[in-house]
């Protein structure tokens, strides 16, 4: 396997926009990457595009398209909440392999608004689907209560300190201009929105967002073709699913989502205490704790202290989410993947601005999803 | 004849004549960089990759690239059973999908020239689209 | 480079399935795969899903393959709308051709989860595909029956030389046992056919619906050696590709996109058309099938609608095209229509095609294209 470099990322801002089409969003943050990377996308060897809620198909020809036309392969993925880091990875494994030199991985959504509910379609026929939908379906939130009501009797963990992953989020998202949300809010405020599933209320939820985000991956030898200077190695990219199935997989703590950051802690020959900065997957306050935990920031039931203690603020020992998190910079299916890869390569550069932590060498992507599957990616400058 | 109070079936597609005598013509979107014209209007030039479009009317006479009689009713369409639908070349490039009318089934032939009009698609509903029949000798 | 073979093929038949499950499919084409592979589902190291864009199942490959085994491997749900099946293809071989897996799993399936009343169409992208849909000039059987009409025009082709080519893919289909219509038609049943636009009739098209599962199982040639149990099956190349150049200009009557793909494909395989015993190429309508015999090499510009007539690509002419059926009869399942075609290929190089088989047939070629544009051709050789 060869060492892969990051060379360039781009991205749209996070939101609602009823008058760009999927086409114009993803295009924004493709030409950005482009130019951040000083390519031009007739270099570019394949193209690995995600997308979640369109029903539109190869909509990566039709995005690209507008770009140029290069006759180069471009594959549709998708894999729920880690899709955009299912096309990191697929590119990553394109390059360290050999059998391309430099690819693009972008992912963009659209989507309606309001709450999410799981399409479980599998091994279902359709009368059995069409009683489910008379009874309604599960509601997403309604997990995270659950493990939220876990968590507090087994580790004492407080309604405030879920509410806490919130405020932090929206805190970082402040400082960054590209969030969907970005106004401070207070622990009252969290506690005091609309109640979705008790002890869930709807400033716990990250938000259903639109947006775009992409990078551009190359081997060592054509990167310093276009940049002199430092470059980011992308030091570990894990793509797995789970190896044994418990019914308590994402209440308390998700075995798959360890195995996968052990995998990538590994092949980078690194451990938690040499990651600077860490981006995942909070689409319930709950999550984020029990994040900390699959990702060995702290001992199982202590994440609710290391958060209390600020560890994991902005000025803190090990930053989390500082772009905002899916909590408030939001979640747009397709694309958050590669959001987290653009805020962990502009803290690595020293170009986060306002939210910048200070030396920051090595940084943690991780997102889980539905499936389940889940992956991890480690970027190293 | 486009009667007053009539709406278009989308708006930038044609436009709608405001004087007797006047012609409607599709509006096109030619690329300054390579002169590449497009039908329905375009952003980014898909030859050159240049954001640099003007709008442009086009002729609206062609000639009938190929065409088909359609005799199952699809989704969204209301009108009249069967009905011709054709690809029309145009003198500035593009070639273009269009319902056809005014004409004889039988009498259709390929590279026949034919013209623009504005018409309804169905009677009873005040919006019209863009049409062509063929010429009449 | 290593040289990647194909160790095992599974199919479920293609058709409309109302009272089975998605999963009951993707069993019935997975577990088919490995057990003619000789392998076990943890032997496998990464698995490429194929389905159609409007399934709305989060993960489905997770969530598929997470019932016939937990064995932590990646899974990568992937769509390329008629070339999503040999997309997956195209994944799992670059994936052990480059040495990232000694072994993976191609699988597509295609299921109608939900009713069609929940499950409309795609909304129009923009205002004016709005305004085709309400003129009635969207659907693609029009393109369809627009190109025949050209074709006739500039090369002198019948409508019976079109119909022609859905008489032999049904013939071929109605002895194969995982087909959609098991049926045999005659020239005139395809051409009285109810008139869908003309001169395009019901019996030119493929099946308004098609449900199926489709797998196959690629490894390393020194994998191949711990399992293997007869000839191997050897991919000479892979490729696919998307358009090169503006197709604004409205490709009826050939499409260029699939000729590169084809030319692309030749060059990697070292070899020609001469060498080529069998064909699978996409022909979701009549016209297709023609074109296609000239981006493939088969003939000229302007020879399809002859060829097409004469025999030569019927099972015991010179060159057999769409054994199976192709999609017209086979059946069109586009979440997983390139990997039945890979599977009709691996049963014929094997000589396992009975009734229909093509014999001596060494080296066959799989080609598919879609909307977007995209692509694929595979070329097998035993």
């Amino acid at each position: 396997m060869r060492e892969v470099v990051l060379l360039g990322i781009g991205q749209h801002k996070v939101g609602r926009f009823p008058d760009e089409t999927i086409t114009d969003i993803g295009r924004t943050a493709i030409l950005e990457a482009l130019k951040d990377a000083g390519i031009e996308y007739k270099d570019i060897q394949a193209a690995y595009f995600t997308n979640r809620d369109e029903r539109t198909p190869c909509l990566g020809q039709h995005v690209l398209g507008t770009i140029g036309l290069t006759g180069i392969p471009i594959i549709n993925a998708e894999n729920a909440s880690p899709s955009a880091s299912t096309a990191f990875v697929m590119a990553y494994d394109a390059v360290a392999t050999g059998q391309y030199d430099a690819a693009l991985a972008v992912g963009a959504e659209k989507t309606a608004r309001g709450l999410r509910v799981p399409v479980v379609g599998v091994g279902v026929n359709i009368n059995r689907m069409m009683a489910m939908a008379k009874q309604g379906f599960a509601v997403i939130p309604g997990m995270f209560a659950l493990a939220m009501r876990r968590r507090m009797k087994d580790f004492g963990e407080t309604v405030e300190q879920f509410a806490q992953v919130a405020v932090k989020n929206r805190k970082h998202a402040h400082l960054n201009p590209y969030a969907h949300y970005q106004d401070v809010m207070t622990i009252e405020d969290v506690l005091n929105s609309r109640l979705i599933c008790d002890p869930v209320t709807l400033f716990q939820c990250c938000p259903t967002s639109e947006g775009a985000a992409a990078a551009i991956l190359c081997s060592k030898d054509v990167a310093k073709r276009y940049k002199s200077d430092g470059f980011t190695i992308v030091a570990s990219g894990v793509l797995n699913t789970p190896v044994s199935w418990s019914p308590a997989l994402g209440i308390t703590t998700a075995g798959l989502d360890k195995m996968a950051a052990d995998e990538a802690y590994n092949m980078a020959g690194l451990g938690p205490k040499d990651v600077d900065i860490i981006e995942l997957h909070d689409p319930f306050t709950a999550s984020e704790l029990i994040h900390y935990e699959d990702l060995s920031l702290c001992e199982v039931g202590e994440a609710g202290k290391i958060l209390s203690e600020g560890k994991t603020e902005i000025g803190g020992e090990i930053p989390v989410n500082t772009d905002g998190g899916l909590l408030s910079r939001g979640h747009p299916i397709g694309a958050t993947g590669l959001y987290q890869i653009v805020e962990l390569e502009l803290q690595l550069r020293g170009q986060a601005g306002q939210r910048q932590v200070e030396g920051a060498k090595v940084g943690l992507g991780h997102m889980e999803g539905l499936g389940p599957c889940a992956t991890v990616i480690i970027l190293k400058r | 004849m486009v009667e007053q109070g009539m709406k278009p079936i989308a708006e930038g597609l044609f436009t709608i004549p405001s004087l007797p005598g006047e012609q409607p013509r599709l509006i096109g979107s030619k690329c300054r960089n390579c002169g590449r014209v497009y039908f329905p209007k375009e952003v980014v030039c898909n030859a050159c990759f240049q954001e640099d479009m003007e709008e442009t009317l086009l002729s609206n006479r062609g000639k009938l690239y190929s065409f088909t009689i359609i005799h199952q009713k699809p989704m969204a369409y209301s009108g009249p059973m069967p009905y011709a639908m054709g690809l029309v070349s145009l003198p500035e490039g593009p070639t273009i999908m269009s319902l056809l009318t005014g004409c004889d089934f039988e009498k259709l032939e390929l590279d026949m020239d034919v013209e623009l009009v504005l018409e309804k698609i169905v009677e009873e509903d005040e919006t019209v689209t863009y049409k062509f029949r063929p010429v009449q000798a | 480079m290593r040289e990647v073979v194909i160790l095992g093929i599974g199919m479920h038949k293609a058709g409309e399935f109302p009272d089975k499950t998605n999963l009951e499919l993707g069993r019935a084409a997975t577990f088919g795969a490995l057990r003619d592979a000789g392998m076990e589902f943890k032997d496998l190291q990464s698995a490429y899903f194929s389905k159609n864009k409007a399934d709305p199942t989060a993960s489905i490959g997770e969530m598929m393959l997470g019932r016939m085994g937990l064995t932590g491997m990646p899974v990568v749900n992937l769509e390329n709308d008629s070339c999503s099946g040999s997309s997956a293809f195209w994944l799992a071989y670059n994936a052990v051709a480059f040495g990232r897996y000694d072994i993976s799993l191609a699988v597509g399936v295609e299921k109608l989860v939900l009713p069609p009343s929940m499950s409309p169409p795609p909304p129009p992208a923009t205002e004016y595909e709005a305004a085709l849909r309400a003129m009635g000039i969207a659907d693609i059987s029009t393109r369809a029956a627009l190109a025949m009409r050209r074709r006739m025009h500039d090369y002198g082709e019948t409508v019976g030389q079109f119909a022609r080519v859905s008489v032999k893919n049904h013939k071929n289909a109605a002895h194969y046992p995982y087909a959609q219509r098991q049926k045999e038609v005659t020239l005139d049943e395809v051409l009285n056919s109810l008139p869908i636009c003309d001169p395009l009739t019901l019996l030119q098209c493929c099946p308004p619906l098609s449900e199926g599962c489709a797998a196959a199982v690629l490894c390393s040639k020194d994998v191949a050696k711990r399992y293997q149990r007869g000839k191997n099956i050897t991919v000479a190349s892979a490729v696919l590709r998307t358009a090169s150049e503006s197709t604004s200009g409205v490709g009826l009557t050939a499409a260029g996109l699939s000729k590169s793909t084809a030319k692309e494909a030749y060059n990697i395989a070292g070899i020609g058309i001469d060498d080529i015993d069998l064909i699978e190429l996409c022909d979701p309508f009549t016209v297709n099938e023609v074109i296609h015999y000239e981006d493939l090499g088969l003939c000229d510009q302007g020879e399809g609608g002859r060829i097409a007539g004469d025999g030569r690509t019927d099972i015991g002419g010179e060159r057999p095209v769409n054994t199976d059926g192709g999609l017209l009869a086979r059946g069109h399942p586009s979440g997983c229509t390139g990997l039945y075609q890979i599977a009709e290929l691996v049963l014929q190089l094997r000589g396992q095609a009975g009734p229909r088989q093509v014999s001596g047939a060494k080296v066959g070629l799989a080609h598919l294209e879609g909307s977007g544009p995209v692509a694929t051709v595979i070329i097998l050789k035993r």
